[in-house]
């Protein structure tokens, strides 16, 4: 953080509360296997669609299972799956974008092109097509994400460089004799980090949104492994007689996927003060 | 006239471009996908002799350059190939299916538009009020709902709790042509994909409005003694509506794509359903053919707004 970017972050009402919510949901992922009052997969029949009470707090669902306890251990996967392709993206979208901001040009056609043609195919469907070829992992989950969101990173991280190329810091790196990868790395890529930042926040909400789309429709992770999507469709069936089940899984993701655009937007404000409020 | 001329042709290549580019990010996926393109292709198990028959029937021996354009050139003519598990031209299944998608994505984006403008209109003119925080708020939860849950809670409050509407499907069955009966089916998934949709327009129209507002001309209309209304929706609305326009192009893909959820939700007959079944049944030449036809579909659909967009704002370079 630099210029009093912590103060303002610490100081933004929306922001902290965002990052309230990533951090409650965070811990519950990570203490899942301790702090979880029952196992994710033991059913009873006898506690079937129990509603939310004392010995259940968020009730079970159709196996008896503990509800509160699936939740948990569901932003296992969710996050797990949310930050690897997150990572991921940004490491190409940065990589490509800020080739294409710093060279121009040609290079800068290609990837530009490139990304509007991915961005030209609605995300879902091209998803469905890669699982469909490759076959529903935890790991091509978080590939395919990764696949249908680096062009908006790219975009991003391009008009960062573009705009930091012409700057005299650049001019005077590049009289001094620094080449392009030390001038894209060390000048460019390193002044874009708050950019980068603020868009990982964001898409790692959008990560998770897709992933548990993926899950809903049952291309996620696969039973008995418990994530929001597959529980919100294993819930679905109970509606009428027992709201709860489908109703809290997807509430946890709301919560993260609300808490991450909230922390998003506290770093956008804290790193640049003059974009307050705008867009 | 040139000017626009040479745009209009600009941006139609452009367009053509952007489809090309479609089919050969699928077409490499094919190529990349386990088994190889005759796995795709053809389906199912085959010995080496079988593979390398086939190989030679499709023209998979042949260079990948040659066999892109034998495959793209038959997309463009409308052969898609056939279902592996119908048997039926994909370029058929996916005719029956693209209505009630397209009534599906164009009823929930009327929606968004319909709600979302005048809210954003409110937030920016009462800028720090109520109405912009419920504003901010809305367009908040918009992009950090998930569809389907959203569809689901939908679905228990107006079907279960209140049974007032239909909870999935397209119309009763044998009253397809009664027209209520189809409304009312329509209404929850409209709702859905609407509410989703109408966060990025409401927050667009905001921001954009605000810009407007802060405009000279504005200043002088409000100078010349103006009612406020007046300033705001003749003035300024306008002008701010441009770039509205375009964030209804750019969002297109996720409206569409947000179909995928939404029809799944709701048993909806449309393209995505169609697509997320094939996935299950691995019927590739399907898969693909939808890809295809919704990209285009997009692709299209931004190319009209573009051309919307040079129709309201007569100011526009031609660039």
């Amino acid at each position: 953080m630099r210029d009093g970017a912590l103060a303002r972050l610490l100081g933004h009402r929306r922001g902290l509360i965002g990052a309230g919510a990533v951090a409650v949901m965070l811990a519950a992922g990570v203490l899942a296997p301790v702090a979880a009052p029952y196992s994710y997969s033991s059913q009873s029949l006898t506690q079937r669609l129990r509603p939310p009470g004392r010995a259940h707090w968020l009730g079970t669902d159709g196996f008896g299972r503990d509800v509160l306890s699936r939740v948990m251990w569901g932003s296992r996967v969710s996050l797990q799956i949310g930050f690897a392709a997150t990572a991921l993206s940004l490491v190409v979208g940065t990589v490509l974008g800020g080739a294409a901001g710093y060279f121009g040009r040609g290079t800068d056609q290609a990837v530009m092109r490139a990304a509007d043609a991915f961005l030209s195919v609605p995300a879902l469907f091209l998803v469905l097509v890669v699982v469909a070829l490759f076959g529903a992992s935890l790991l091509n989950t978080a590939l395919v994400i990764a696949l249908v969101t680096w062009a908006p990173a790219a975009r991003v991280v391009r008009a960062e460089c573009l705009a930091l190329r012409a700057r005299d810091f650049v001019q005077a790196a590049r009289a001094l004799g620094a080449g392009h990868a030390r001038i894209l790395g060390r000048h460019l890529l390193l002044n874009a980090v708050p950019v980068i930042i603020v868009q990982a926040s964001l898409m790692l909400g959008q990560a998770i949104l897709i992933e548990s789309g993926l899950s809903y429709l049952g291309l996620g992770a696969q039973p008995p492994l418990p994530s929001w999507g597959n529980m919100v469709v294993e819930g679905r069936q109970f509606l009428a007689s027992a709201w709860w089940v489908a109703a809290f899984p997807g509430l946890a993701i709301f919560v993260t996927v609300l808490g991450f655009n909230l922390f998003g937007d506290g770093l956008r404000d804290a790193f640049d003060p003059a974009l307050r409020g705008a867009a | 006239m040139t000017d626009l001329r040479s745009y209009l042709l600009r941006r139609l290549g452009f367009a053509a471009l952007m489809l090309v580019g479609v089919s050969l990010i699928l077409f490499v996926l094919m190529q990349l996908a386990p088994g190889g393109p005759e796995a795709v292709l053809i389906g199912g198990e085959f010995s080496a002799e079988a593979a390398a028959q086939i190989r030679a029937r499709l023209g998979l021996d042949r260079p990948i350059a040659v066999q892109y354009v034998t495959w793209a050139s038959a997309a463009v003519h409308g052969d898609l190939g056939r279902s592996f598990k119908t048997g039926d031209p994909v370029a058929r299944l996916i005719a029956d299916r693209l209505g009630p998608t397209l009534q599906l994505t164009g009823a929930a984006l009327l929606f968004a538009v319909v709600v979302a403008v005048p809210l954003g209109v409110l937030a920016a003119v009462r800028r720090g009020t109520t109405w912009d925080t419920l504003g901010s708020a809305v367009s908040l939860f918009g992009v950090s709902f998930p569809s389907f849950w959203l569809g689901i809670m939908l679905i228990l409050l107006f079907s279960e709790a209140v049974p007032w509407l239909p909870p999935s499907g397209l119309a009763e069955y044998g009253r397809e042509s009664d027209v209520v009966s189809r409304v009312r089916h329509a209404i929850l998934p409209t709702l859905t994909l609407g509410l989703i949709q109408m966060a990025a327009v409401m927050r667009f129209t905001r921001s954009s409005l605000l810009e407007a507002l802060r405009q000279d001309y504005v200043r002088t209309a409000r100078a010349k003694g103006l009612a406020d209304a007046r300033v705001v929706w003749r003035h300024a609305l306008r002008n701010a509506l441009i770039p509205v326009v375009t964030v209804i192009g750019l969002s297109l893909p996720t409206l569409v794509g947000g179909a995928v959820l939404t029809e799944t939700v709701f048993a909806w007959p449309g393209l995505g359903r169609l697509a997320v079944g094939a996935v299950f049944e691995r019927d590739y030449p399907v898969i693909m053919g939808v890809n295809l036809v919704v990209a285009a579909v997009v692709i299209t659909a931004n190319l009209l707004t573009d051309l919307a967009y040079t129709v309201i704002d007569p100011r526009i370079s031609y660039q």
